[in-house]
């Protein structure tokens, strides 16, 4: 009724810009700068921006994982960086007999695989505790279902040290029974949501379609698990697959039997930020105990030869990561935007407490968020791995540059992250044009604090 | 008998409660007294020049904890970029001082200055001064977490510029003959008289750390750590009370990067790098947070572990560094866990 006087806003676009000084003057002035470096040799300047894409497209998904916990839980998780750089070594640990003449004693260590047997153990044991057992306890006799859950848990930890500690160029047979269950469970829940959505509203439909999905993701796992048994070839390929896995258990196990009591116990969230530096600290030394502090290269992959595009080489195994990163980007997105689980994730995220209120149950869905977080930094660490050396420190320097990345695009937003990224990636490989490549890392951090002084809230602000 | 045991526990209840009390209530000088008295056993059953290292490199540990308590402690500011400093201060004496006979060694030219150990500490102190007064203005109006990462972006630049900018840090190729101290009539040449240098540093650093904490100034620092708004509505300028005690900080911190400089006549960036700053915090909260006592204490059982672990049988030489890291970085998470405020700190983080 009595709306507020306004006055009346010049449409000139001029008057716009004008706001602005800085950044067009900035724009203006990087444009130039680009533009001399296109004059001065065009094939180099593609070189550079492939460099930046490539190198880009990995700290944009460490980014994303990143924003990822720090948009849901406001604190800083440091281990996420020993996560990494346990995607990288997890690939080495399990393939790296293919590209180095390590002895098997080397690479296997029956304390780390025990380690990760009771972990998984543990993570399964909770995740069945959580969620089945809170569906049906009421139906079944508990003391059973908790049976059935401890059973389930032991068998899974005992596979995973078995497997870990297994004869590496068995590894595909070994491993072809997760795969094909793994694969089972996703084409099942695909084909079950993809019926679900053309047959809404139809009842009596829903057991039909119920077993239809878990039929055809039957068949599909049955064929994925025969193909991976059948090709000694997928043995790298696999590993791909199980170092993000199990980063992944230990990100959800440090977040709810580490973080937790931290948080509890400490007044701000500095408590947890020091707590997850001491964990990286120990990881990172771990690491150098077990492989030692050298560089190790990891096995090669389908496409390690460059091919030539415009005077410029890329490898296709490089395309192919800034494909697989905006994939898993879009689906990162879906998860937030169409889920239930994304739903309870932003509302997480917008305030804790309103969150328990209404009945979301925060631990665990903060808990399956450090999953997905720290499966993304350990595919990075591989990711990063294939293309350079890996060393024990090499996660911190990842995590920090995902960190910068995720400040560039815009703190807690998914879409800075990505963007970030990019823009960092591409900043660093032009920035060293007229400097030597040691000086990345001073470029990086410079762009950083010149962000935080002008623009703290980054490109793309969270609303 | 259960009557006999109250008996005795009933006679016996008032002195043990006494004692217990008084116990209680110098804890922190009995922890520093035992661990001080391991120390000195620890350094008897080895050589005499291993006992004066020790406390050399305990002196060193435990001015840039108490420096750093400042920040962390009273302040509030965890501050990762301490190392910046430390070395900042041991490379412009380095470079202040090296010695020209040694100069056909280099293989890059870098100015020969040849000052004395004690003019070119004021400077270097001075120099680690301004640069933390330029990157304190950045820091300053950062908080909490962010502060915190960005701090650990200037230790990184820190380390990236030593080694990089060749023409005056010679990068890894590290610097060498830099001059001891030298009064003219006496001279630190010995470890014995280095380390009795140090220890005079330390109780200077020590004892104007304590001044700062038990003035006005330190009540203002105490009153920003616990809520900085509120201090800020009853006039005082937080910023700038957060930027004079970082610029003391870092200076305290060059001085032991001074002495260190001195003390080894050889640095190379590799002893600059990160992990000495998350060392420095972990001595810090493992003493205790807002409390100079828990500093000294720390830096004691951090170099008693540090060199202790040099004699457990079975841990192989080459991985005493990084048994270190794993005792420390544990500790760290274990501390957050059980104890945030430390052994005997007046400050949960």
């Amino acid at each position: 009724m009595n709306t507020p006087y306004r006055d009346p806003q010049p449409a000139n676009i001029l008057h716009k810009f004008s706001k602005y000084p800085l950044e067009i003057v900035l724009a203006i002035a990087v444009l130039v700068y680009l533009i001399i470096i296109f004059g001065e040799s065009p094939s180099g300047f593609l070189q550079v921006v492939f460099n930046g894409v490539t190198i880009g497209s990995i700290y944009a998904l460490v980014a994303i994982g990143f924003t990822l916990v720090y948009g849901t839980v406001w604190f800083f998780d440091l281990t996420y960086g020993a996560m990494a750089a346990m995607g990288g070594y997890a690939v080495f640990y399990l393939a790296g007999s293919q590209v180095q003449n390590i002895g098997r004693g080397a690479l296997n260590s029956p304390l780390l695989n025990l380690f990760f047997g009771v972990l998984v153990a543990a993570v399964t044991f909770w995740a069945f505790r959580t969620w089945p057992y809170r569906k049906y306890r009421h139906r079944i006799n508990r003391t059973l279902l908790l049976g059935i859950g401890a059973l389930m848990a032991v068998a899974l930890g005992m596979y995973t040290t078995f497997f870990l500690g297994a004869e590496r160029s068995m590894l595909h047979i070994y491993l072809s029974p997760l795969i094909g269950v793994l694969s089972a469970l996703l084409a099942g829940l695909i084909g079950y949501r993809t019926l679900i959505a053309f047959t809404t509203g139809k009842s009596g439909t829903n057991q039909i379609l119920k077993s239809t999905g878990v039929g055809a993701g039957l068949i599909i796992g049955i064929i994925c698990g025969g193909f991976i048994f059948r090709t000694p070839g997928a043995n790298l390929y696999i590993t791909w697959v199980v170092g993000p896995l199990l980063a992944g258990f230990l990100g959800l196990g440090l977040y709810r039997w580490v973080f937790i009591y931290i948080l509890k116990g400490t007044r701000s969230n500095m408590g947890v930020l020091v707590g997850s530096l001491g964990l990286l600290l120990a990881f990172t030394a771990i690491k150098s105990v077990i492989f030692t502090p050298a560089g190790k290269t990891l096995p090669d992959t389908f496409g390690s030869s460059s091919i030539v595009i415009g005077g410029a080489y890329i490898k296709p195994f490089n395309i192919f990561v800034v494909i697989a990163v905006l994939l898993i980007f879009l689906g990162i997105i879906w998860l937030l935007k169409k889920t239930d689980f994304g739903k309870a994730v932003r509302a997480i995220s917008d305030d804790a407490e309103v969150a328990q209120v209404v009945g979301i149950n925060s631990t665990a869905i903060i808990s399956v968020v450090f999953f997905i977080a720290a499966a993304l930094a350990a595919l990075g660490g591989v990711f990063f791995g294939e293309d350079n050396a890996i060393r024990p420190t090499f996660g911190f320097i990842l995590l920090l540059k995902g960190w910068v990345a995720s400040v560039v695009g815009g703190m807690g937003n998914i879409y800075g992250a990505l963007l970030g990224g990019f823009i960092l990636g591409l900043v660093e490989n032009f920035g060293i044009w007229h400097l030597d490549a040691e000086w990345k890392n001073v470029i990086c951090f410079t762009l950083l604090v010149f962000f935080l002084l002008f623009w703290p809230t980054g490109l793309l602000p969270r609303k | 008998m259960p009557q006999t045991a109250n008996a005795d526990g009933k006679s016996t209840a008032s002195p043990s409660k006494h004692l217990k009390a008084r116990v209680r209530n110098n804890i922190e000088l009995l922890l520093i007294l035992v661990l001080a008295a391991i120390s000195l056993a620890f350094m008897a059953t080895q050589s005499f020049g291993f006992a004066v290292r020790l406390i050399q490199i305990f002196c060193i540990w435990a001015i840039l904890a108490v420096s750093l308590n400042l920040l962390i402690g009273y302040t509030g500011l965890l501050s990762m970029a301490h190392v910046g400093f430390f070395g900042i201060g041991a490379y412009s004496v380095a470079i202040l001082t090296t010695n020209p006979a040694y100069q056909s060694l280099s293989t890059d030219t870098i100015p020969i200055i040849a000052l004395p150990f004690f003019a070119a500490l004021p400077i270097g102190m001075l120099l680690a001064g301004l640069f933390a007064l330029l990157v304190g203005s950045v820091l300053s109006r950062f908080r909490d977490d962010i502060f915190v990462l960005v701090s650990f972006s200037v230790a990184i630049i820190a380390h990236n510029v030593l080694v990089n900018w060749r023409s005056v840090t010679r990068g890894p190729f590290g610097i060498h003959a830099i001059a001891r101290p030298d009064l003219g009539f006496w001279a630190a040449d010995g470890r014995v008289e280095f380390a009795i240098v140090s220890l005079i540093f330390l109780a200077l650093v020590i004892y104007v750390c304590w001044l700062i904490v038990s003035s006005s100034f330190g009540r203002v620092l105490i009153a920003i750590r616990e809520d900085e708004d509120a201090i800020q509505v009853f006039g005082y300028k937080a910023t700038l009370f957060k930027l004079a005690v970082w610029v003391i900080s870092a200076m305290m911190a060059a001085l032991a990067g001074a002495l260190v400089a001195s003390d080894q006549t050889f640095i190379d960036p590799n002893s600059f790098i990160l992990l000495e700053s998350i060392m420095m915090v972990a001595i810090v909260i493992m003493g205790g947070l807002g409390s100079i006592r828990g500093s000294v204490l720390g830096a004691m059982i951090f170099v008693l572990l540090q060199e202790g672990l040099r004699f457990v049988p079975f841990i192989p030489q080459g991985y005493v560094g990084q048994t270190r890291m794993i005792i420390f970085g544990l500790l760290l998470t274990a501390l957050m866990l059980f104890r945030p405020q430390g052994l005997i700190g007046r400050y949960k983080l």
